[in-house]
């Protein structure tokens, strides 16, 4: 059954999060399974929506290590040439092959079809990730924020 | 409408753009329909406008059936494909600036109102796509 | 402090290809949006309201619009009745020509060097009725300005702050005595925006806890004065309710 999402409008835009998943404040996404042993990390929808549409993923070599707010990947759109931080540390074990010749699934589909890396962490859950009420709040004052601008 | 035909040189292709106003994709779509219909196929192409498809315009509606209808997109939500479709018109090809700019890297596009240099570059790869799409569009045809 | 949700208009010009005027309302609407007033508009995209845009055809049905075309056929200001609300204003290309003696427009793709006055008027106009608009009050289940309405309603009534802040301040009568509660109104908008999140399982009946939270971030209330201010939110948050499933039925 597909969960819930929880989702705020600003002006004519609806964006929408995941719950269950954890955040960083830049708009990265991060989920594991039961086992935690391996992490996938993604776009959040309104990072994706206020990215654009994505024409490039640029993704990371396996086996790398990062650590937390190291550049994860890139993405390019018309708008902005992204660099994704990631939201923990630990070693990349794979990235999504599906956007090589479809980055559009980041904006299709950012919480499922259109993640961007699996990385397995040195600690999980991490230190100073947001569950998805707080980024929902969050979220929602970056939206407003560009809004006004 | 735009692109009317000369006399004895009736329409083969319809272009429809997005006519989104806020993306610069919508501006190279508009942009790249002109060409078509303007420079390089001004005899057999002619546009339709968005707008009044949206609105069920019976003309408009009209000029959707019985010839293919070419769509540029601007996003992934394909106004100008879903359009098309909903007034009974026949999409024989579908185009996305997106897609096209995948193909030519070099040609990124800035600018609503006005198109840089490589917008107006790559709205004229976009044209040049479409005009291959009609003349395979033509020939399948038989004309 | 959370941000608050922000009254915007919106524009939907017709933009149609076969003709310059379409690429006046176009490039009139972009100017009004990029330089005259940024930050309170959005443009609404007309073909959007067919092909499934739900956050431009929610926020024509909530916010007020204008409507912008190019000719008498009146594309953007009849598919936004169609699709979604009556447009709080409407303005035509051939109206602006007419009342300020100016040139018709030539060209489509490239117009001619004497529509730039053209576009700066109607660009004008929109900017006026943006204006307008942010001023008035909007009655979201009319799509009409409620300015003549106001003293039917003197139960639940909202004003801007006399500080100047631009915050609304909702004036809600209990036992005749008027209790003023500052950003209500937004605060409302946000929750109910929010379900089911902000609602939890108290149903839309009874104001969510969070509401009455938010109420005090922006409003100090004396300790023995809780269960009126508590009264007053119920009963606004029942009027905002009823208005709301007024729209949707």
């Amino acid at each position: 059954m597909t969960p819930q999402l929880l989702e705020a409008r600003v002006d004519k835009f609806i964006f929408r999060v995941m719950p269950g998943y954890l955040y960083s404040e830049a708009g990265v996404w991060a989920a594991t399974d039961e086992t935690q042993q391996i992490v996938r990390l993604g776009l959040s929808d309104y990072r994706q929506q206020s990215s654009g549409d994505v024409a490039f993923f640029n993704a990371p070599a396996t086996g790398r290590r990062v650590s937390q707010g190291d550049e994860l990947a890139s993405i390019e759109t018309v708008k902005v040439d992204l660099e994704v931080p990631s939201p923990l540390t630990g070693e990349i074990v794979a990235a999504n092959e599906a956007l090589e010749d479809t980055p559009e699934l980041i904006n299709q589909d950012p919480y499922g079809r259109g993640w961007l890396v699996e990385l397995r962490p040195d600690q999980w859950p991490p230190a100073g990730l947001l569950d998805a009420a707080q980024y929902l709040t969050v979220m929602t004052a970056q939206a407003e924020a560009e809004a006004a601008a | 409408m735009t692109g009317q035909p000369v006399e004895n040189a009736p329409i083969k292709t319809v272009v429809v753009p997005c006519s989104g106003i806020g993306k610069t994709y919508g501006t190279v779509t508009r942009e790249a329909a002109y060409i078509v219909v303007e420079e390089l196929a001004p005899e057999t192409t002619r546009i339709v406008p968005l707008s009044l498809l949206v609105l069920g315009d019976e003309d408009a509606q009209a000029a959707v059936r019985g010839v293919p209808v070419i769509t540029l997109d601007g996003c992934k939500l394909a106004c100008a494909t879903v359009n098309v479709g909903e007034a009974g018109g026949h999409v024989a090809r579908e185009f996305t600036v997106l897609d096209c700019y995948r193909r030519n890297k070099q040609c990124k596009p800035q600018g609503i109102a006005e198109l840089n240099e490589g917008g107006l570059a790559l709205a004229r790869a976009l044209a040049e796509e479409v005009m291959q799409a009609a003349g395979e569009l033509m020939e399948a045809d038989g004309s | 402090m959370p941000s608050l949700p922000q009254r915007k208009v919106g524009i939907v010009a017709c933009s149609g290809e076969e003709m310059a005027e379409g690429t006046v309302t176009r490039l009139a609407a972009l100017k009004v949006l990029e330089d005259l007033r940024p930050a309170e508009t959005v443009t609404i995209c007309l073909p959007l309201f067919l092909a499934g845009g739900e956050g431009d055809r929610a926020f024509a049905k909530f916010y007020p619009t204008i409507a912008v075309d190019g000719c008498e056929k009146r594309c953007a200001a009849r598919a936004t009745e169609l699709y979604s609300n009556k447009p709080a204003a409407s303005l035509l290309v051939d109206d602006i020509i007419a009342a300020r003696g100016l040139a018709r427009p030539q060209g489509m793709r490239r117009l001619s060097a004497d529509a730039a006055p053209l576009i700066d008027a109607l660009a004008d106009e929109i900017a006026a009725e943006v204006d307008r608009l942010m001023d008035a009050r909007w009655s979201r289940s009319e799509g009409v300005v409620l300015e003549a309405e106001a003293d039917a309603k003197p139960a639940v009534n909202s004003a801007a702050c006399a500080c100047g802040s631009g915050v609304p301040v909702t004036t809600v009568e209990i036992d005749g005595r008027a209790i003023q509660i500052m950003a209500l109104e937004p605060i409302m908008e946000m929750a109910y925006a929010q379900k089911p999140g902000f609602f939890g399982e108290t149903g839309f009946r009874e104001p969510p806890a969070q509401l009455m939270n938010t109420v005090r971030l922006y409003n100090t209330i004396p300790d023995d004065q809780e269960a009126v201010y508590a009264e007053a939110v119920q009963t606004a948050w029942q009027a905002y309710c009823a208005e709301k499933e007024s729209t949707r039925g």
